[in-house]
């Protein structure tokens, strides 16, 4: 979504696809998440039609969502790269 | 942030387009879903299936998409609201009973809150009211004089410094001569400065000068901005104009602005607006020797009432070394109030006696609902405990009876309001004078925001208890009980506590009203003296050089009465200088046989026919007549009372009375006529010490004093109501002078109306009020038996069926009610003792611990109690054994 703008099908597809199904995100969880997201503000909707000509709802990351972003980014890899440290050292 | 509001807003109000959209999503998933396990050559069937599967059912997942948008709490409010409603709507008697109920408590509340708020907390209409006060002298008990003497008055005006003051005297009725006639206009007499005090800038022209305002000084007026419309057309070259009012010209020096509301006077005169104000040119002799002026004063910037009062302690000694020693135990002190606390100050009792009264009736109001909701959580525990194991939390219970109790309280407080509307407008017909204060008494909007703020704090009360005892249900043993319902021992026990309460409440608000009810009975009912009926007073003011003495106004009187009572339908006509139940002249350094009148008396000027006009009694002596005119001995009549209080001990008639320096030989006593208190604020009317002189007798001086404070009456005896007879009367009068209008006509039992509107308002409202509450306190009682009933017909049933009688089983059930209410008028009984000392001051003629008063509330109450708890365990006489082992 960082890239473009995808409705929520897409982004389960798509989680599914990159994770190569090492991450099963439920589906389920999923639209409650994005609904959260954009009360938030980091999300906004926009109602357009797809390729076969339907019409779906995309979601586009906003400037703070993109901040909020980099933020979780780092915040991510600090904590992966301490798990890292304590993993080797044991 | 905003996008968050943006949100939850839009979830609110579009929710409808917000549904379609979370529903859409999900379908186009699930077809997208499905669509891509079809193309990978599943059946069309089998491929939704597990779309639906993956996404773990679309309504869960809908349901936590709502729980995203965060207005759950709201939503569920929304709901309970018509839940309430509905619930409402199942039990129409109940809701009916709580909002009538609460009508009219908050409906009594609103109306006696206008008063209240308009008196004591509205602001004065001057700017920056809260530096002006009044001037106070402080005399050892609690009660403080508002009215001050001149020596008082000038010491303030030359030496507070810490204050701008400014002194009035009462409203009087005055002859502004208008061509070849007169008009009876009222006027007040004013100090310098008195609308600089009150920042009060004129119309146009200005105020009294310091110099001017001193006796002797010139003769000016300013006008109200409505007499100079009305009678002087707006001249704009009014200033320096001569007007004559009471036949001496005065010179015009200003006009007020138009919304200018002058200081009333509440104990003396009357108390609407002046249409002329002249300078009140004080001076510490004649009136000013006595306490006859008010005085106000702005606190100078950054002067507290403390500093004030710090000052004035200091300057009262001066006063008090002009005026010589204080007699022995006497304490005199000048203090300053708040303007707003001065001006309620004689009447603030009598409006808390009415405010505690409303407020006790809704607290009674609020115990009768939480009761009969009490009774109905009861009945409703079954429907609590299936939506607690539906999965409501204890909380949602609590929030959805809250609210039930919310709706209750503001359908209640709407009609409330519309009731209070009218109510408000009986009081204010009760006593005008008194609540219209300084303007009018409003239901406004700062009336409604508290009669709102109210009924919330009542939806609490009432609905708290009974919300928080309902929603802490046993789910188990609820349920478990099938079609039973409980009786539940601990509800039976709150609902005990409060009709105790209530009852107690109710006899304290019955008792109260029973002592206000024997005091205004006591003040009207026994002979007041003379015959009320079809009597006729109307005043002329005779302040004027040509009746300054005593022979040219009897002549006036005579010859006008004689006039008059040749109206058809006119039986008899005198004059006097006061009537009957309004205040008369007292004079506080008389004689009687060389002795000092501890207690002073009154003095009244009368006519000869003044006697038989009123029907008043003689019961020793002789009458006053013409004849006396001509006589060299003075002689007077004296009353009943006058003899009781001075003369016990010796014979009255041929007993000498002194004042003015002058001797009076007592002719004859009369028997005593009811007048207005004015000595004390206590009784409102009474019987004192008086002495009637015929006119052409009366003291010069004292004469002309007399009339600048009082308008003499005429009064006229008819044999029937006439309308017509005011006209036929200043035609009468104008045959004699042309120049002396009449005014103020009205018939006695009017001016007695007025004189105890006070009491009468006080009685009549306490007396509803605690109707209502006794009506309420019979409502509970009925409520906690008929309950009791309901629940145990099954009991009693069995009972029968084993043979027991079916009056003791209705003692069973009505003994509880009755041992609670005896109970509550017991203790209610002994609390009305304690609020009897509220009443101090408002009682008189019997006392605040009247034995039988108490007796009868008490009994009366017991006897209600018996009523009301009997009505509903008759009805187990009905009850059938048969019928009831059957439903088992």
């Amino acid at each position: 979504m960082a890239l473009e703008p995808l409705h929520g099908w897409g982004i389960s597809e798509r989680l599914q696809q990159i994770s190569k199904d090492v991450v099963q995100v439920q589906q389920g969880s999923l639209y409650p998440a994005l609904h959260r997201l954009e009360r938030r503000g980091w999300l906004r909707p926009k109602w357009s039609t797809t390729e076969n000509n339907r019409r779906a709802k995309y979601y586009e990351i906003t400037a703070a969502g993109r901040k909020q972003l980099a933020a979780e980014v780092k915040s991510w890899r600090k904590l992966a790269a301490a798990v890292a440290t304590v993993l080797d050292m044991a | 942030m905003l996008s968050d509001l943006a949100y939850r807003l839009r979830s609110v109000f579009r929710r409808k387009a917000v549904e379609q959209e979370l529903d859409e999503e999900l379908r186009f998933h699930l077809e997208q879903h499905a669509a891509k396990l079809a193309s990978a050559g599943m059946p069309a069937e089998e491929a939704n299936r597990l779309a639906r599967l993956a996404l773990e059912g679309p309504e869960q997942v809908k349901e936590r998409c709502r729980d995203e948008r965060g207005i759950r709490l709201w939503e569920a409010m929304v709901q309970d609201f018509w839940q309430a409603f509905r619930q409402l709507k199942k039990s129409p008697a109940v809701t009916i009973t709580i909002v009538a109920t609460l009508a009219l408590c908050i409906g009594a509340n609103a109306a006696v809150y206008s008063i209240v708020d308009a008196l004591f907390f509205r602001p004065l209409p001057y700017p920056h009211p809260k530096q002006l006060v009044m001037l106070v002298t402080y005399k050892g008990s609690p009660e403080l004089d508002t009215s001050q003497d001149g020596f008082e008055w000038e010491a303030v005006r030359d030496h507070a410094t810490l204050l701008e003051p400014a002194a009035y005297g009462p409203t009087m009725g005055t002859n502004l001569a208008t061509g070849t006639s007169a008009a009876y206009i009222r006027q007040q007499r004013i100090s310098a400065d008195l609308f600089h005090v009150l920042g009060m800038p004129l119309y146009r022209g200005r105020e009294f000068t310091r110099r001017e305002d001193v006796p002797n000084g010139p003769a000016l007026a300013i006008m109200s901005y409505g007499l100079w419309q009305r009678v002087f057309h707006a001249d704009p070259k009014i200033e320096g104009r001569s007007v004559i009012l009471n036949g001496v010209p005065h010179t015009v020096v200003g006009v007020a602005s138009a919304g200018f509301r002058a200081i009333p006077v509440s104990d003396f005169g009357s108390l609407e607006q002046p249409d002329i104000y002249t300078p009140i040119q004080p001076s510490t002799e004649g009136e000013g020797s006595g306490d006859n002026y008010g005085v106000i004063a702005r606190l100078k910037p950054g002067v507290s009432i403390q500093q004030a009062d710090a000052q004035l302690k200091t300057l009262t000694r001066e006063i008090r070394a002009h005026k010589g020693p204080l007699p022995k135990n006497h304490i005199e002190e000048e203090r300053v109030i708040s303007l707003q606390s001065g001006l309620v100050y004689d009447i603030r009792t009598g409006i808390h006696i009415m405010w505690t009264a409303v407020i006790l009736v809704l607290v009674i109001g609020c115990i009768n609902i939480a009761g009969l909701l009490l009774a109905q959580s009861g009945r409703r525990s079954r429907e609590l405990a299936m939506r607690c194991a539906l999965g409501a939390s204890r909380f949602r219970i609590l929030q959805a009876l809250l609210i039930e109790s919310m709706l209750l309280a503001f359908l209640g407080a709407g009609a409330g309001v519309l009731l209070g509307r009218l109510t408000l407008q009986q009081l204010l017909k009760l006593n005008p004078d008194q609540f219209g204060l300084l303007g009018g008494v409003p239901l406004d909007a700062r009336v409604l925001l508290t009669t709102g703020a109210l009924s919330f704090c009542a939806a609490l009360l009432f609905g708290f208890f009974p919300a928080l005892e309902a929603s802490r249900v046993d789910l188990r043993t609820t349920l478990g009980e099938a079609s039973r319902t409980s009786a539940g021992r601990r509800r039976d026990y709150r609902r005990h506590v409060l009709v105790f309460a209530e009852v107690s409440l109710g006899v304290i608000l019955i008792t109260s009203a029973g002592l206000l009810v024997q005091t205004l009975l006591s003040s009207t009912s026994p002979y007041p003296g003379f015959n009320t009926n079809h009597l006729l007073v109307a005043s002329a003011s005779l302040s004027e050089p040509r009746y300054a003495k005593p022979a040219a106004a009897a002549r006036l009187f005579r010859e006008s009465t004689n006039r008059i009572e040749q109206i058809p339908g006119v039986q008899a006509a005198a004059v006097a200088m006061s009537a009957p139940y309004t205040r008369p002249l007292n004079e506080g350094l008389a004689q009687v046989n060389g002795q000092r009148l501890a207690g002073g008396t009154e003095l009244n000027y009368v006519t000869p026919g003044f006697f038989k006009t009123l029907g008043v009694k003689l019961l020793g002596g002789r009458w006053l007549t013409e004849a006396d005119y001509s006589r060299a001995r003075r002689v007077v009549l004296i009353n009943e009372t006058f003899v009781h209080f001075y003369l016990r001990d010796s014979n009255p008639v041929g007993s000498v009375i002194t004042f003015e320096n002058q001797q009076w030989s007592v002719a004859g006593v009369v028997n005593s006529v009811q007048e207005d208190n004015h000595l004390s604020h206590t009784v409102p009317v009474s019987f004192y010490p008086e002495v009637y002189i015929l006119v052409a007798q009366f003291p010069e001086g004292l004469f002309e004093m007399a009339n600048r404070w009082f308008s003499p009456v005429w009064l006229v005896r008819t044999t029937r109501e006439d309308a017509a007879l005011p006209r036929a009367m200043q035609k009468a009068l104008a045959s004699v002078d042309p120049r002396l209008p009449f005014a103020e006509f009205r018939t006695i039992r009017a001016i007695r109306a007025k004189t105890l509107g006070p009491q009468r308002y006080r009685a009549w409202v306490v007396s509803a009020v605690s109707g209502l509450a006794v009506i309420l306190a019979a409502l509970g009682i009925y409520g906690l038996v008929a309950q009791s009933v309901s629940q145990r017909t099954r009991e009693m049933g069995i009972r029968m069926a084993l043979g027991a009688d079916v009056w003791s089983i209705i003692r069973t059930c009505t003994a509880p009610a009755i041992i609670v209410a005896c109970a509550g008028v017991v203790c209610g009984l002994i609390g009305a003792a304690f609020a009897a000392t509220l009443l101090k001051g408002v009682v008189w003629n019997v006392s605040r611990f009247d034995p039988r008063t108490y007796a009868l509330v008490g009994v009366l109450l017991i006897g209600l109690a018996f009523v009301a708890s009997l009505l509903p365990a008759l009805r187990l006489r009905h009850v059938s054994p048969a019928r009831v082992l059957q439903e088992e």
